[in-house]
């Protein structure tokens, strides 16, 4: 029941991960956008984790919700841009693309760490099956 | 006639895989939440936890001092007062204290351990066997 209980850990910690670097993948690509459903341009989304209990045991990780920066957007002097204001200046994501860059390492490795704890307890828990076998 | 399992340890080993199994929940927990901001890193002393199992003979009385850790009644039969914090210097600006590299060394150690312990509990037995059997 034990190394089930890790897997679910893992699995917790994995999928939380690949949230974070969807978000981190849709900042890269929309770092040019300068033009959104809600009007102004786009600004990059980050993500909350937060901690799992199931019920009375610590059960893993999970993202909480997903935010978005507040940072100012980038203003760049395009007067001919279509979406320049009077003085001529386009507001650009305030997205850092090496920032993200560097995000997605992380959470790549975190990923790969996951990945890691999910494969030992599952050749732990074969391995306890084993003892039956004698 | 007395009980053979006495005489094999097995319950003794038997309690050290669930305390490494517990142990490797611990580790997992960590893992999972390495970039949860004010998270705080929590360990098991397998050979803290053995030592007390192995000098009293029996699983020591429970006690939950903070609410993340496992209940009362414990995790397999490991009391709860066994898994603290391990209380880490963090740089990190989100106050989270976990050690990636020392968390995943922990992991290896503690399944090589594991795996010991069953190898064993295996051979006890098989040896068992082979004393009912004959050969």
């Amino acid at each position: 029941m034990s190394f089930m209980h890790v897997m679910d850990v893992s699995a917790t910690g994995l999928s939380a991960q690949r949230i974070r670097i969807g978000a981190i993948s849709s900042n890269l690509a929309n770092a040019q956008t300068t033009r959104t459903a809600d009007g102004g341009p786009y600004q990059r989304k980050d993500v909350v984790f937060e901690q799992v209990m199931k019920g009375e045991y610590a059960g893993g990780v999970r993202v909480q919700r997903v935010i978005d920066d507040e940072k100012p957007p980038v203003l760049k002097y395009e007067p001919d841009h279509p979406d320049a204001n009077e003085e001529g200046y386009v507001a650009y994501p305030n997205v850092n693309p090496i920032e993200e860059m560097v995000n997605m390492l992380e959470a790549s490795k975190s990923y790969e760490a996951n990945a890691t704890v999910f494969e030992t307890a599952k050749q732990l828990a074969l391995r306890a099956l084993e003892i039956g076998r004698a | 006639m007395r009980n053979i399992f006495s005489m094999s340890n097995v319950d003794k080993l038997s309690y050290g895989m669930d305390t490494a199994s517990v142990k490797n929940n611990v580790i997992a927990e960590n893992i999972a939440n390495v970039d949860t901001p004010t998270y705080k890193a929590s360990k098991l002393e397998f050979d803290e936890v053995m030592q007390d199992f192995l000098g009293t003979g029996k699983k020591l009385p429970l006690a939950q001092t903070n609410e993340k850790h496992f209940a009362t009644g414990g995790f397999n039969g490991i009391p709860a007062d066994y898994v603290r914090f391990q209380n880490n210097p963090s740089l990190r600006n989100d106050g989270n204290d976990v050690n990636l590299d020392y968390e995943m060394s922990e992991m290896a150690s503690n399944s090589v351990l594991y795996q010991e312990l069953s190898q064993i509990t295996a051979g006890t037995f098989t040896k068992l066997k082979t004393a009912i059997q004959g050969r």
